[in-house]
């Protein structure tokens, strides 16, 4: 009984990686698509007829891209990198004191703003978007790195989600760090974010992939001087034709940094979605 | 922080910054203006308008070539301090534009010389008897096929689109489909030209009603959505109606596409193609080609509209032979002005002249008070009757309400 049961267990086992071995690679199929179009001729890309292989090993798709001044790849992926990396600490700083603060005090005002902080989860990007871009540009920060990490590094989300981490933080570590001398921005700096780098590396995971990932706001307030590499991506798709060999060797170039930042800190992004129920 | 601390502000927007007018105001020193224009895709469009504003003796004028969805980032650049002086805009500025009072007058300007551009698009660019833009250049839709195939099939090019829909049955083999307008099936970009080639205009003639809610419409329709059903329409393409690689691949026979693909399509089959109109659709139909033109505008808010406007003018209304360089040199268009039209080599005979002619005979453009919202609508009710087979007097029954109180919002 027991052998028919192990069996029935093996083969389901085998039934399921299966499955999960299917899905894996219809998942991947997109991103073997950019591989294989950054290195196809344009001939091939839009063949009636499909073929699994590029036609030619053809890398001057990639050298075009950093060889041509109109399309300032490289320019653009260090306005890219300088927006992603700074709006992601300055978020997770600015957040981790408002989330802080917010679950340790418990009186009616702290009530209210947290009740406010929700409250602008709710109101949809779209309604904001405009007066923003006005405030932004009232500023004079169109086409600078004010304009496009200062609006995006105040967020609700990532506020609300440490402050719920830190109502769960235990208390006693903090009260013995008190009664030990430390005022309450040391222990907060000295004990509860160091004991917080979970929750600190979801938070600043998923910032930085939806920062480096951003293009309505960075296509707004961007020019020249500051365009990202997902506006100058745009420039392959005009309203004529669509230029798609440069446009998937370029998106090939822009998907990398991610993938870095998600092969090291992929065990944070995991506990981020877990924690956040993001998709 | 560094990395903010460190950051620029170059926006290529001296002239709203307050210093450019000031230094035109103290007398002597040339204005800035800032004039953008949204990304071509032909090559050497972007070298060319550079060197168009380089030469205007007047006035420095800093060329802004936008990336991305540049019909968004008008409008909202437009509510701010950093916008352009002069900018273009698919068919002039939105009604919108207008009403907020974000753009200038044109009439003056152009003056005596209104008489020279194409009169259909002047009337595009007209609302309450001002013309709010000048044209630049008109490019138009047209439906490609080829001879050698059309004779294979024993079929004439079609004239209606009973004949279409026949010739491309005859056309269609296993390879390759009879006609393609899109992978949506063409009814995103031929909705309207069912209402024009059905024998009516977008709106009523005082512009407060649909003017195609007639049962002709609804039999035109009921007609492209047996078509759609049939496999002679082309559903799924290596590339869109716009760009003309499905038909030199012999993805499909004929397909609706643009004049701007005419020298792909020419290097690729030589004299084996030609070009007609859309066909008449029903009994009340006629052959239609819709058109548009990318027109330059002034924003009201301009530190220096006269400037602006004495730079938009020289461009578009005395630089003739940039004009002719703008249409012929870059793709395939067709100059504003209907005196230049012989000058382009490129339409100056054969199928580039037969487009030319379309536009001036047969050719049609989105009425200025056929809005976004509308528009939406009335894409929506396409959809559903073609694709899901919708009751189409009910569906437009709404798209109809939805137009009388838009126009009526737009008309104050």
């Amino acid at each position: 009984m027991r052998s028919v049961r192990s069996r029935a267990d093996r083969a389901l086992l085998v039934v399921r990686y299966v499955v999960l071995g299917v899905l894996a690679v219809l998942f991947l199929l997109p991103f073997y698509v950019i591989v294989r179009n950054a290195f196809a001729s344009s001939k091939l890309i839009a063949a009636a007829q499909w073929n699994w292989l590029p036609d030619r090993w053809n890398f001057a798709n990639i050298t075009e891209l950093f060889t041509n001044s109109d399309v300032e790849m490289g320019a653009s992926l260090w306005h890219s990198a300088v927006m992603a990396v700074v709006q992601t600490a300055l978020t997770v700083v600015v957040a981790l004191l408002a989330g802080y603060a917010l679950a340790r005090h418990t009186h009616r005002v702290a009530r209210l703003l947290s009740a406010l902080t929700i409250f602008t989860l709710m109101v949809p990007a779209a309604v904001t978007f405009i007066p923003t871009f006005v405030m932004t540009s009232a500023l004079g920060w169109i086409d600078t790195f004010r304009g496009l990490i200062v609006p995006g590094m105040f967020s609700a989300f990532a506020t609300y989600m440490f402050r719920q981490s830190f109502l769960g933080f235990p208390r006693e570590l903090e009260e013995a760090a008190l009664i030990d001398g430390a005022n309450p921005w040391r222990t907060f700096w000295q004990v509860v974010v160091p004991n917080s780098m979970g929750i600190v590396g979801a938070i600043g995971t998923i910032t930085f992939i939806g920062s480096w990932n951003a293009f309505l706001w960075p296509m707004l307030v961007t020019r020249t001087g500051t365009r990202t590499v997902q506006v100058t991506l745009s420039q392959f798709m005009t309203s004529q034709l669509v230029n798609y060999p440069e446009l998937f060797a370029g998106a090939l170039v822009a998907v990398i940094p991610v993938l870095v930042v998600f092969l090291f800190l992929q065990r944070y992004l995991v506990q981020g979605v877990e924690t956040t129920g993001l998709r | 922080m560094a990395g903010l601390a460190a950051c620029g502000s170059n926006s290529g927007l001296a002239s709203n910054s307050g210093e450019a007018s000031s230094s035109g105001a103290s007398g002597g020193a040339k204005p800035t203006l800032a004039q953008w224009y949204h990304q071509y895709g032909e090559a050497g469009t972007k070298e060319a308008v550079n060197r168009y504003a380089a030469a205007y003796p007047d006035a420095t004028v800093n060329v802004t070539w936008y990336a991305g969805n540049y019909d968004t980032a008008v409008p909202a650049a437009l509510l701010t301090n950093s916008f352009p002086d002069v900018f273009e805009y698919a068919n002039g500025p939105t009604i919108d534009m207008i009403n907020a009072g974000q753009v200038v007058d044109m009439t003056d300007v152009l003056g005596a010389s209104v008489s020279k551009f194409n009169q259909s698009v002047i009337k595009r660019l007209t609302f309450q008897n001002k013309i709010w833009a000048i044209p630049q250049v008109i490019d138009m839709q047209l439906l490609y096929y080829r001879p050698s195939l059309l004779q294979k099939a024993g079929v004439q090019p079609p004239k209606t689109f009973a004949a279409l829909v026949d010739a491309a049955k005859a056309q269609t083999t296993k390879d390759m489909g009879g006609f393609f307008a899109g992978n949506d099936g063409g009814v995103g970009v031929l909705g309207n030209m069912f209402v024009w080639a059905s024998g009516f205009d977008q709106l009523n003639s005082d512009r407060t009603a649909l003017g195609f809610l007639d049962p002709n419409f609804y039999d035109s329709l009921a007609a492209y959505q047996s078509f759609y059903k049939t496999n002679a329409l082309l559903k799924a393409a290596s590339k869109d109606w716009y760009d003309a690689t499905p038909f030199i691949n012999g993805e499909t026979a004929m397909q609706w596409g643009g004049l701007w693909s005419m020298p792909d399509v020419q290097k690729a089959f030589g004299t084996d193609f030609g070009v007609v109109p859309f066909p008449a659709m029903g009994a009340s139909g006629r052959v239609a080609v819709p058109f548009g033109a990318y027109s330059s505008c002034v924003a009201a808010k301009s530190h220096q509209v006269d400037a602006a406007k004495a730079f938009a003018t020289w461009l578009w209304v005395d630089q003739t032979a940039d004009q002719v360089d703008f249409a012929n040199s870059y793709g395939t268009h067709i100059p504003s002005q209907t005196a230049l039209v012989p000058q382009c080599s490129k339409i100056a005979q054969g199928p580039g002249k037969q487009a030319a002619d379309m536009v001036a005979n047969e050719g049609f453009a989105s009425d200025i008070m056929w809005t976004g919202p509308i528009g939406d609508a009335f894409s929506s009710a396409i959809t559903n009757v073609v694709v899901k087979g919708a009751d189409p007097t009910s569906e437009f029954k709404v798209v109809g309400a939805r137009a009388v109180s838009e126009l009526k919002r737009i008309s104050g």
